[in-house]
């Protein structure tokens, strides 16, 4: 638990000095938050055409699928902020051998790579989704509970626990393989699944999205917590099977850092 | 007197690569690396035995590729050995790694640590997160480095505006605001002019001195190692091959002399024929004698019958050229050697 305090202490420190950074070079700060934001204004505009062009996405009208494009832009904006900074972090790091100076801090240096993610552009895509979700929540006329907001925040942070756990993947398959462009480009492919709801996909490719790699819990589930059509079961499973890959892909990490071979001194 | 406490101790430690290699630079040899690849097995280290007290100055040098590097990494518990032990401060550092951290320092002069667009307080206070350093060790520390440098504006600029010499004194502080107990220098004074070479070199003595910190160079540059280092391990071909103190590496050729000698008029360099001449410049030269095979005295009857003398010294072979000796050395010959 100390280790965890020390991390997130360390991710906040970190993160001041990155926003310090940004700070001084202005001008690319601007231009990157303009852009997040308007790529981030492409989704629901998109989402709206193909809503409107065919016979829509079942068991969804086109408000809550607006609302699902909130809460979308909201958990990237977050994951983006958390961790946009991490492949090319950890990419240069272990093909300049740079990992070595991790390994010899006082915390675990998985920890320590997963608390340099920090990118500010994400910031523009938070709250893109932020101010689309209200507007949602308004336009739908939805009752907002405590409970609500709970279950919101609990999917939402099991969303980062599976993050962690393909990050550390991630990391892991560098370490091994050192160049892994198309895997990762595979990897994105597939975890882009998680970004539609679950209803448009086929029975055995949900029971997968709730199961085996429970994508669902990123944005369909903080979305089913706001419409209070929230599933106990459902959600339980996929928390579960999310703590179980984090487990897992910290035995790989171990794994691997015994095959680390470092670069040339 | 009690012994001073060892820091580290090895024992036969042996690591191995597993390597990919390619025979030919070709693209038919580059595409068939990707159905059948060859592997060989390269002995980076092997059985290294190495005992090293608190508070002492060692140097770790070596040829590039002696396994310099890989030692260290192994010291540091970055690399797993394949075969052998390895105590540093007590533990095993593979699996206690995290905690060791706290007691090590690492320097890198060819990499940098320091937050590029930032200035260094701002990298130094991170460290003092990184490492939960009480506020006011911290700022003790802090005060004490950068009063010992003289690094009292440097620190408020942006890094990349820093000179390398600046830049290093800076690595320093952020390798030793920790109070670590052992300091890893890979390089510590690479490309620094000699003003900063002093510098830094003061400030490892000092440290030494006054906190007992113990610290291994890995240097290319001798006087660095001369300069600062109570003991000197030199590794090659992945074995040590001279493992003892400053002194002794002077008196390595203890059968060699070198006799440098100054005529009071130029001289025939053919008059010196069946000595072995180091350098030669007219009236003056520079003679290898082994006292082995004859007694430097009657040597020296015979350098003094060529010509009148205006100067004459003797002294031992130079350091750079006991170590270029050593390295020369084939591999069997070398480890057989120590």
């Amino acid at each position: 638990m100390r280790t965890v305090a020390r991390l997130l202490r360390l991710f906040y420190y970190q993160s001041k000095l990155k926003i310090s950074r940004a700070m001084m070079y202005r001008f690319d700060f601007l231009i990157g938050m303009t852009v997040a934001l308007c790529f981030s204004s492409i989704g629901p505009v998109l989402q709206y055409l193909i809503f409107t062009q065919t016979k829509g996405f079942p068991g969804w009208n086109l408000k809550q699928i607006i609302l699902f494009q909130g809460v979308l832009l909201f958990v990237l904006g977050i994951r983006r902020i958390l961790f946009g900074d991490l492949h090319y972090f950890v990419t240069e790091l272990i093909q300049k051998g740079d990992l070595d100076r991790l390994l010899i801090k006082p915390s675990p240096a998985i920890g320590i790579i997963l608390a340099s993610g920090f990118n500010l552009n994400g910031i523009g895509t938070l709250l893109a989704g932020s101010v689309i979700m209200g507007y949602s929540i308004h336009a739908l006329d939805l009752t907002i509970t405590a409970g609500a907001i709970g279950l919101f925040a609990l999917s939402i942070l099991f969303g980062i626990v599976l993050f962690l756990a393909l990050e550390i993947m991630f990391t892991c398959a560098v370490i091994v393989l050192v160049n892994i462009g198309r895997l990762d480009d595979i990897v994105q492919s597939i975890t882009g699944f998680g970004e539609y709801p679950l209803s448009i996909f086929t029975a055995a490719l949900k029971i997968a999205l709730v199961t085996f790699i429970p994508f669902a819990v990123w944005v369909n589930y903080p979305a089913e917590a706001l419409l209070n059509r929230w599933d106990n079961g459902q959600a339980a499973v996929s928390f579960l099977v999310c703590m179980l890959l984090l487990g897992i892909s910290l035995s790989f990490w171990k794994l691997c850092l015994r095959r680390y071979t470092s670069a040339g001194g | 007197m009690k012994p001073l406490e060892p820091v580290i101790e090895v024992s036969h430690l042996s690591k191995t690569f597993r390597v990919a290699q390619r025979d030919k630079s070709s693209l038919l040899s580059s595409l068939s690396s990707l159905i059948h690849r060859q592997y060989v097995q390269i002995e980076a280290l092997r059985d290294i035995n190495l005992h090293i007290r608190k508070g002492e100055v060692r140097a770790l040098i070596g040829p590039n590729g002696a396994g310099k590097s890989s030692t260290i990494k192994a010291l540091t518990g970055i690399l797993y050995p394949t075969a052998g032990s390895v105590r540093v401060l007590g533990v095993d550092p593979w699996t206690n790694r995290s905690r060791l951290a706290s007691e090590l320092g690492v320097l890198f002069g060819q990499k940098t640590q320091l937050w590029w667009d930032l200035p260094a307080l701002d990298t130094f206070y991170l460290h003092k997160q990184m490492y939960s350093i009480p506020n006011r060790t911290y700022q003790a520390n802090l005060d004490y480095f950068i009063d010992v440098l003289s690094l009292h504006q440097v620190v408020k600029k942006p890094v990349r505006q820093l000179s390398l010499g600046e830049r290093m004194k800076c690595e320093f502080i952020c390798a030793l605001l920790h109070e670590p107990q052992l300091v890893f220098l890979d390089e510590p004074t690479i490309g620094l002019d000699i003003f900063s070479k002093e510098a830094i070199r003061a400030f490892v003595k000092k440290v030494n001195r006054e906190k007992g910190t113990t610290f291994i160079i890995t240097t290319h540059d001798l006087s660095d190692i001369e300069d600062l280092c109570n003991n000197v391990t030199i590794i090659n071909h992945g074995g040590i091959v001279f493992n003892d103190s400053i002194e002794s590496l002077g008196t390595y050729f203890s059968s060699r002399k070198i006799v440098d000698i100054k005529f009071q008029k130029p001289i025939d360099e053919h008059e010196l024929r069946g000595y072995n001449v180091m350098s030669f410049s007219g009236m003056a030269a520079s003679i290898e004698v082994d006292v082995e095979r004859s007694p430097l005295q009657i040597e020296l009857q015979k350098l003094l019958g060529i010509g009148l003398i205006q100067d004459i010294n003797i002294n031992n072979p130079s350091i750079e050229s006991v170590i270029k000796d050593i390295y020369s050395k084939p591999r069997e010959q070398s480890l057989g050697t120590f």
